[in-house]
């Protein structure tokens, strides 16, 4: 949470210096977030392929554990199509590719951004950021109405660690497994399906 | 956009190359967030010089609220069932 904190306020520090400091137009964003973006891409992969841990997870996994995450995936799609459908009025696809973030803010609004640009990228953002506030403020009353998986589901690619916690002190530890299979499959869906849905 | 999906699959297979070494492990962790914080920092200037976004704030912030809410409850709802079959019994 606290890191999490710190990557929001190294944001908001951005949007500051970049709304007040005139910067030269030569200043190339996108070739400077593309380039970092590829390396933090090879970076995650790497951080989840060296993770002696993540491998022993993944020798667990079975049919349940992994269509669980799944159902979350579609779930979060067709919930952010269709609330786009109802309330909103820009393109079913740019609402899907939002939930498409599966509350992995950072790197779906840097996948945004590269695609579609600024605005909806930031939309991608405060939506994913909400959707982990959320998760973490309403999991005891999820809990109650929706079962012991619905925050784990609310939580989508965060619930293998900034939502984790919440979920195992009103979950249990049995849900902790089903929690970290659940964010790893998440999280290794978003740069497939956001470019694959706004192409 | 197939770039983002080979570096990261090619990155994976260099992770599993190295798969136990402690000390790579958190040097690779380091970088991520050094990275990472610059990204953000570099997708807020772009953000911030963007006069037109600044000043309907009010309306994103909404759209992203309906935007969580859907994806929120569109996973749950979908996921009850998986609920009621195989987890319940565990609770």
């Amino acid at each position: 949470m606290k890191w999490s904190l710190f990557l929001f306020f190294v944001l908001i520090l951005g949007i500051i210096v970049g709304y007040f400091v005139d910067i030269p137009s030569s200043f190339e964003y996108s070739s400077i977030e593309l380039g970092l973006l590829l390396l933090l891409l090879f970076l995650i992969g790497a951080g989840i392929g060296s993770d002696q841990e993540v491998l022993s997870y993944v020798r667990k996994i079975d049919l349940i554990s992994l269509l669980f995450p799944v159902l979350v995936a579609i779930g979060s799609i067709l919930g952010a199509g269709l609330v786009t459908w109802l309330f909103l009025d820009f393109s079913i696809k740019e609402g899907m590719a939002v939930g498409a973030g599966f509350g992995y803010y950072s790197l779906s609004s840097l996948i945004i951004t590269q695609i579609q640009g600024g605005e909806l990228a930031l939309i991608a953002l405060l939506s994913n950021i909400l959707r982990e506030i959320i998760t973490i403020l309403s999991a005891p009353i999820l809990v109650k109405i929706m079962g012991k998986t619905a925050p784990i589901a609310s939580g989508g690619a965060t619930s293998m660690d900034i939502t984790l916690p919440a979920i195992q002190k009103y979950c249990g530890n049995q849900f902790v497994f089903l929690a970290i299979i659940n964010g790893l499959v998440l999280s290794m869906l978003v740069p497939f399906i956001i470019p694959l849905i706004l192409r | 956009m197939a770039g983002i999906i080979i570096i990261f699959v090619i990155g994976i297979g260099a992770g599993l190359l190295f798969r136990g070494n402690e000390r790579l492990k958190k040097r690779i962790q380091f970088i991520t967030n050094i990275d990472l914080c610059l990204l953000l920092f570099v997708l807020g200037l772009s953000i911030g010089k963007e006069d037109g976004l600044m000043h309907k704030l009010d309306v994103i912030g909404y759209q992203s609220f309906i935007l969580a809410i859907g994806t929120i409850l569109g996973s749950i709802l979908l996921v009850y069932p998986l609920y009621l079959r195989a987890f319940k019994g565990q609770s």
